[in-house]
């Protein structure tokens, strides 16, 4: 059976208002799918429900047909996450972070250690291994949530905005990467603004627009569904409510007077 | 062409506003508590030492002597020095311009001569606040007490006016202490040695203010005042200068005081001009240019050797406790303020101080007032921690413990035992292992450590009855946590429990046969507590990482 992580109906509302209203979709080993919708749509919601730090309302959401919601100590061992925002102990260094998450994880020490030491160095941190996290940069800040959330091994990864702060080079490894950890079936979440790079390397995409689906489909098959040419076009059409072109001129206007 | 001046008086009031704000830095704390109601719980606090001063007046009435008024002057005078100053200490960084001001207001067209002055006027507006809050009742009441007989109700206003303009100067001077030590600091160390050093020197500054407080001596009668041998001492403690200016103020000047008033005037136009002066050039010539400079320089790996537990899981949790409690100046100076509180409280309440210079009889013998400061720091050094690991570090980070939340909530449990062991128990008993080896007879001193040391694991299990967070990791609400009011009543109640538990160890500690059931005793409320905190574990569903409030209107689900 071919692996996959199913959203079936799930809503999650705060105060009676829904910040995820009947979502379903699914998301198959071997290929990246891509979740899209503006600020506040519900993507980060989705995540965090998906990996337990926060409950949905109503719905269910299940791994290899289980419901993770049935272990959720055994379901935390095979998530990776990379969060929004990267929120961190900045009193730590990179390493001693790294540390701590194998640990709470229990990871065998011996062969942590060399996959740390070997994250470090891949993702050119090793040199400032030893520097607490508050003078790291947001793009070093981005590799060290990269290594934390990689080093288990997971089955399932969680990319909420990856590509926040990080360098060309930097960005073009994590392009590889992901594709890399899709081709050996591991099933992967991919959230990001960056149209561009979602078209690249996701199969499939999953768009939300005020915390309900609009789309669902490969980016192909949306393109000619909708007569459009680029992702940009689809998900100006389905998710993008504002007249971009009038408000940049308005503020141009208002700046102006 | 020269700015308006309104317009730089709205740029002060918006950033006077701003800094008020930020004098408690509440983003570390928890998403739902507030400033204001965070100033309000202070206000109230200090309102409340204020009643408790007032009260015995109310119940006694006047009548009181001379000497016991001069007394009472000089607790207030010191008590608000105190305050004053440990709030100035608290508030240590609140002076100085941060990366956060430089990068947020450098690109505005702001002075920075109005950046400085706002900062300095919010941080002296909350101490205003707070000298206010403390002296509310005590400065509208006593001062009736303290005005010279025979005055009639001028001599009551009189009295009135020179106990708050004292109360004033001596809070002005003791902040203009603070800034000189923080000026001083900034304007001749290199940016991150300051960076460094001056955690250091805010630790040292709030020991040296707790510590003055309780074991300054009293010397508050003509005789003490004018015997040769305190002058010496009298030159260093500020507090008796002040006490010497009120009688001015009053009119209540006698020649044993005229001395420390004009100490006090002294020693006021020094420390404000140096004040200003230190603190100025430190903005405007070191400060300015921090932000081009790192706040932090690599360490090196494997400097400090940190304890390795069996359970990675707890080794994780000590180790990120423990370096919490090192690297974050708000928790380090929490916790030194409890235990210096402790310290200085043991000592006080007990009279070690006094006996500490009498000669000890090697008889076997351990005095009584000892063995209750030992269990008093002790006690203290737990409670502290207890208070000081439910503050978090970087609440929003907690997502990671969130995460990797894998094992069963008794492992977790476990693992803040050994940080709460680790971190209070074990530094203090060492410390006090080491001070009475070196002074009593070894045998009788073991007992008592093994007793001390059962103490603390029974304080600890207790501890985790109610604690079902990670240490440093779950958000705290100011207004919600009872503990910093259970740690008062601590100090009321703990104070003379634990003198009437060193009697008693004391009488248990004479032969062999009492100490073994002492510690059978002992040993036995030790298994008791450590079973019960352990099967409290087992029924922990997870651990706590978000403090909730408590609801105002109670479900009773009668339609479900």
């Amino acid at each position: 059976m071919q692996v996959s992580l199913d959203l079936r109906n799930v809503s999650k509302r705060y105060s009676g208002i829904p910040a995820v209203d009947n979502v379903s979709f699914s998301a198959h080993a071997g290929e990246v799918t891509g979740y899209l919708g503006a600020n506040g749509s519900g993507k980060s919601t989705t995540m965090k429900m998906i990996t337990g730090l926060i409950e949905w309302n109503a719905g269910d959401i299940l791994f290899a047909g289980q419901s993770i919601s049935d272990d959720p100590i055994a379901w935390k061992t095979r998530v990776g996450y990379v969060p929004e925002e990267p929120h961190l102990y900045t009193h730590l260094t990179g390493l001693e972070y790294l540390v701590m998450v194998a640990q709470l994880r229990k990871l065998p020490a011996g062969r942590t250690s060399a996959t740390i030491d070997g994250l470090l160095h891949l993702l050119a941190l090793h040199a400032d291994r030893d520097v607490p996290i508050s003078a790291y940069s947001k793009g070093m800040r981005q590799k060290v949530l990269l290594a934390a959330a990689l080093m288990h091994n997971p089955d399932l990864i969680l990319l909420d905005e990856p590509f926040s702060g990080l360098d060309v080079g930097s960005s073009l490894i994590l392009r590889s990467l992901i594709q890399e950890l899709s081709a050996r079936g591991k099933v992967v979440l991919f959230s990001s603004h960056e149209l561009e790079t979602v078209e690249r390397i996701c199969s499939r995409v999953v768009i939300l627009h005020h915390g309900r689906i609009v789309a669902d489909d490969s980016i192909e098959k949306l393109r000619a569904l909708m007569s459009l040419g680029s992702l940009e076009d689809i998900f100006s059409q389905l998710a993008v409510e504002q007249d971009t072109a009038a408000i940049s001129r308005q503020i141009a206007d208002l700046i102006h007077a | 062409m020269p700015e308006p001046s309104h317009r730089r008086l709205s740029q002060f009031r918006v950033l006077y506003r701003v800094f008020w704000l930020r004098v408690v830095d509440l983003e570390v704390l928890s998403p739902d508590s507030d400033t204001q109601r965070l100033l309000g719980h202070i206000a109230v606090m200090l309102a409340g030492i204020s009643v408790l001063f007032t009260a015995p007046l109310v119940l006694v009435g006047g009548g009181l002597p001379q000497s016991d008024l001069w007394t009472v002057e000089h607790l207030f005078i010191a008590t608000t020095m105190t305050v004053v100053g440990l709030l100035s200490t608290l508030s240590w960084e609140s002076s100085c311009p941060d990366r956060r001001d430089l990068l947020v207001l450098g690109p505005l067209p702001v002075r920075v001569r109005t950046v400085f002055l706002a900062k300095l006027s919010a941080l002296a507006g909350v101490l205003s606040f707070s000298i206010v809050s403390l002296n509310c009742f005590i400065g509208l009441v006593w001062p009736f007490l303290f005005s010279n007989p025979g005055t009639g109700l001028l001599g009551d206003v009189r009295a009135i006016g020179a106990y708050w303009a004292t109360i004033t100067v001596v809070s002005t001077f003791i902040f203009c202490c603070v800034l000189c030590l923080q000026g001083a600091a900034a304007l001749l160390l290199p940016w991150q040695l300051f960076l460094r050093l001056s955690s250091l020197l805010q630790v040292c500054a709030f020991t040296l203010l707790l510590g003055g407080y309780f074991l300054e001596p009293s010397l508050e009668s003509i005789p003490a005042l004018t015997a040769p041998a305190n002058q010496g001492l009298l030159r260093w403690l500020p507090s008796y200068w002040f006490l010497g200016l009120f009688q001015q103020f009053n009119g209540s000047m006698q020649p044993a005081f005229a001395l420390l008033a004009a100490r006090a005037w002294t020693g006021l136009i020094i420390a404000a001009s140096l004040a200003l002066v230190l603190l100025s050039s430190a903005w405007f010539w070191r400060l300015q240019r921090a932000v081009e400079q790192p706040d932090i320089l690599p360490g090196r790996s494997g400097v400090l050797a940190l304890p390795r537990l069996s359970s990675p899981v707890e080794t994780a949790v000590v180790q990120f406790a423990l370096r919490s409690l090192l690297r974050s100046r708000q928790h380090r100076l929490f916790y030194a303020f409890y235990l210096c509180l402790g310290l200085a409280l043991s000592l006080f309440s007990t009279g070690t101080a006094q006996i500490r210079l009498e000669p000890v009889a090697k008889s076997g013998q351990l005095p009584a007032p000892y063995l209750a400061a030992s269990l008093m720091a002790l006690c203290f050094a737990m409670l502290g921690l207890r208070l000081v690991v439910a503050i978090p570090v970087a609440l929003r980070a907690n997502w990671i413990f969130q995460l990797t939340q894998i094992h069963a909530p008794g492992v977790y449990v476990r693992a803040v035992r050994q940080t709460l062991l680790g971190l209070s128990v074990v530094p203090v008993w060492l410390l006090i292992s080491a001070a009475m080896l070196w002074q009593f007879p070894v045998w009788t001193t073991l007992v008592h450590l093994l007793a001390l040391w059962i103490v603390g694991s029974i304080l600890i299990d207790i501890a985790l009855m109610s604690l079902h967070k990670l240490p440093f990791a779950c958000s705290y609400l100011p207004g919600k946590a009872k503990l910093h009011l259970l740690f008062w009543i601590g100090i009321i109640l703990g104070i003379p429990m634990a003198n009437q538990a060193g009697s008693f160890e004391s009488w248990f500690l004479i032969s062999g046969l009492r100490s073994a059931l002492l510690i059978a005793v002992l040993a036995s409320c030790a298994i008791a507590t450590r079973r019960s905190a352990v099967r409290r574990g087992r029924r922990i569903e997870r651990m706590i990482f978000q403090e909730e409030e408590a609801l105002d209107l109670i479900s009773l689900q009668l339609n479900s």
